[in-house]
């Protein structure tokens, strides 16, 4: 199972409201095969200094950060996906 | 002491994050003379200054940008006038 975190701000920016519907999109595509975390305003916190981002949206897919700043279209979310291991 | 307060998203978005980087770097040319911080949106300090866009900067709890990314030479501009103020 991949594991994916989707780090969002709040108040969301265009990015961010962009990249959870992404994330939902995509945890219905691969159910059962890739575990998507949500993780928005305050609650991302914890994982955001962790992972040492300095920028939401964020995506990292198991603890390694794929994507930062911006909202990842699809294709480049894919990739990401396959070299996480999906 | 003038005070630059940033409010933007928690965590911040690129474009908060670059206004504040900006913000901290006329800061660093003022030493002394400049506090600049980084606030949520939302939280009981946005709520004082009606913060309804990101990034809003606030100078001396004036709001003087909404929604931009200004540029350094703009929030210099701004903070000289205040030092001038001051004075």
């Amino acid at each position: 199972m991949v594991k994916m975190e989707v780090l969002s701000g709040d108040p969301p920016c265009p990015g961010c409201v962009a990249i959870l519907a992404l994330a939902d999109e995509f945890a219905e595509k691969y159910k059962g095969r890739l575990e998507v975390v949500k993780l928005v305003g305050s609650e991302a916190i914890p994982k955001f200094e962790q992972y040492k981002l300095g920028c939401v949206p964020a995506v990292v897919i198991n603890e390694k950060i794929r994507i930062e700043g911006i909202c990842p279209t699809r294709k480049m979310l894919e990739s990401a996906l396959r070299e996480g291991g999906l | 002491m003038i005070t630059v307060k940033v409010f933007g998203t928690q965590p911040p978005c690129v474009k908060c994050r670059e206004l504040t980087k900006r913000a901290n770097k006329i800061a660093g040319k003022y030493p002394g003379q400049i506090e600049v911080k980084h606030l949520a949106a939302l939280s009981s300090e946005g709520d004082k200054y009606g913060i309804i866009l990101t990034p809003t900067l606030v100078v001396n709890d004036k709001v003087v940008s909404v929604g931009k990314v200004l540029s350094e030479d703009d929030i210099e501009k701004i903070v000289k006038k205040q030092m001038e103020v001051k004075n």
